[in-house]
């Protein structure tokens, strides 16, 4: 059966999404077709709208359309405290917790099953950060698998040496386990139980 | 732990089948491919989430079937566990424990130990077969040394594949060797310490099985330790020194080439290597008895004892030997579960038998 071109081609955009499969592509497709027009305008608009504003903080990496992003123009956070994380979504998740302090996130991919080695990790603006920004304390929240732990140590040598505190999430993460899909509860007992590095 | 009864639906040739157990021995009786062995898998299946006979839990969907489905009811010191374990083709595996949703690594979860044909070459086999019995033990017991184990394989892969860069990049080995040597002595002390523990009752149980006879059983490194003492601090030390010393060779050959994936368990019989100088009877009775010992190690790890399943253990034994076998099991406080061709020998121990034909079991009450 040929399906009409432009619902076609809307199907194979869909399909391009993460876990969606033929039959969630076609579902979507039709939920998209019987929206009101205003609707389906707004669902294209904030497409191309997130794609075109959204940009990481050059100061954090946290994803922002203003430079710099809310959370580091926040006045009442505390300044001293730096939180490493791998991704976004990690902030987001750590967010949830009420956790005060500031950001650093990586953006980097690391896998050394991937073939990555440690020196693809770029550290330099990192280092700029910990240097200038009057920072006492790191916390290292990376996610708790392996690479995480070589990430881990590695970041913590290069901070221990400009003298700064290390810390790292309390154990209760389930080992082998992502950031971004641990309860807030959880989160939020790693970061309040965090130990020196 | 005993088990109080499994339902077993379209699971290999079992279309449906109620079996209520026995707390001592329950014998299943019957000739070959009558459903004997299918029934020890379910209740394993029912336990662990897979199969020790494959892994692909496909293959034990009944014919023309889309799903098969296990429940079954366990009873614990002071609790009453229920279990489900459903596998459909089309969308996979289902755990439920007290009708909540969870995985296989449950701490409330039926705990078997399982004797299979296989295991008679527990003494001559391959070295892997002796480090998955003790594992598996261990694993059962320790969700920490499960999590040691799983974590070191992923350490391992990632090592290689350091190891594999030419040339290699020395932060990132250096950083990656850390772990290995961490999680090498954490997995080889616990593995000492147990077998430490599995050697006395190996010792005991042989003894009890076979009139003449001494077996030992020690743990051996795929490295040197220097002055001996195997306790973390000196095995990691030792591991250090000798990575050191062979970097260029597991870098020549891209591999890593020491660690608890390569070490071995010793067994000797009148102090010596029983794979090399024990008869094949010998080894299979000292196979029998490290099972066994398995059994009696778990209640030591963890106050209780697993459910026992044997499978086809017998066939391979003298008359005198099965009757010793089937006495010990059946006059212990564990619950077991054994499959066999013949009757003579069992009748008399006050068990309960069941005839299995063609996927069903007569005399099931
Ligand atoms: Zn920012």
């Amino acid at each position: 059966m040929r399906l009409a071109q432009p619902l076609q081609a809307l199907i194979d955009q869909l399909l391009k999404l993460p876990s969606i499969g033929p039959k969630s592509a076609q579902r979507l497709a039709m939920f998209i077709l019987r929206l009101p027009d205003e609707e389906a305008r707004q669902l294209a608009i904030s497409i191309i709208d997130a794609k075109k504003k959204v940009f990481p903080c050059p100061t954090c990496g946290y994803l922002t359309d203003v430079n710099p992003c809310m959370i580091c123009t926040d006045q009442r956070r505390d300044n001293t405290l730096l939180c490493i994380a791998e991704e976004v979504t990690d902030v987001m998740a750590i967010e949830r917790t009420g956790f005060n302090g500031r950001y650093f996130v990586l953006n980097q991919d690391f896998n050394l099953l991937k073939g990555n080695d440690i020196d693809d990790i770029d550290v330099k603006s990192l280092q700029e950060r910990i240097v200038n920004g009057g920072i006492q304390e790191v916390v290292l929240a990376l996610n708790p698998d392996i690479d995480g732990e070589v990430l881990s140590r590695y970041l913590a040598s290069i901070i221990a040496k400009k003298g700064v505190k290390v810390t790292r999430l309390a154990h209760g993460l389930p080992v082998g386990g992502d950031i971004e899909f641990t309860d807030e509860i959880t989160l939020k007992k790693a970061i309040e139980g965090r130990k020196e590095f | 732990m005993k088990l109080k009864k499994i339902n077993i639906s379209n699971f290999r040739n079992i279309s449906q089948l109620e079996y209520t157990a026995a707390p001592g021995l329950n014998v299943l009786m019957g000739d070959n491919a009558q459903g004997k062995t299918n029934i020890l898998e379910a209740i394993y299946v029912l336990a662990n989430g897979s199969s020790f006979r494959t892994n692909n839990d496909r293959l034990m969907v009944q014919y023309e079937k889309k799903c098969f489905h296990l429940k079954g009811t366990h009873q614990t010191e002071n609790r009453v566990i229920s279990t489900e374990v459903e596998y459909c083709l089309t969308n996979g595996k289902q755990i439920k424990i007290n009708s909540k949703k969870t995985n296989q690594n449950n701490q409330n979860r039926l705990r078997v130990v399982v004797f299979t044909p296989d295991d008679l070459y527990l003494v001559k086999g391959s070295p892997s077969r002796r480090r998955n019995y003790i594992d598996y033990i261990l694993k059962e017991v320790s969700n920490e040394y499960r999590l040691l184990v799983d974590n070191y394989y992923k350490i391992l892969r990632k090592r290689n594949e350091v190891l594999k860069k030419n040339p290699i990049n020395d932060r990132t080995y250096n950083l990656l060797n850390e772990l290995f040597i961490e999680y090498s002595a954490k997995i080889i002390t616990a593995r000492i310490n147990f077998i430490n523990l599995l050697d006395s009752l190996v010792a005991k149980n042989f003894g009890q099985m076979n009139q003449e006879g001494a077996i030992k059983i020690k743990y051996a490194l795929s490295f040197p330790v220097q002055d001996g003492k195997v306790n973390y601090k000196n095995l990691s030390d030792n591991l250090i020194k000798y990575v050191e010393e062979n970097k260029e060779n597991e870098v020549r050959r891209k591999s890593t080439l020491v660690g608890p994936h390569l070490d071995d368990i010793n067994i000797y019989l009148n102090n010596k290597p029983a794979r090399l100088f024990a008869s094949q009877g010998q080894q299979r009775n000292i196979a029998v008895s490290l099972k066994i010992s398995e059994v009696h190690a778990f209640k030591e790890l963890s106050d209780y004892y697993p459910v026992f399943l044997l499978d086809e253990v017998l066939a391979e034994f003298d008359d005198q030997r099965k009757s010793r076998l089937i006495e010990q099991i059946s006059s212990s406080e564990y619950q077991s579960f054994l499959t066999s061709v013949v009757n003579d020998m069992i009748s008399s121990f006050g068990s309960k038998i069941s005839l299995v034909r063609n996927g069903e079991v007569e005399g099931n009450n």
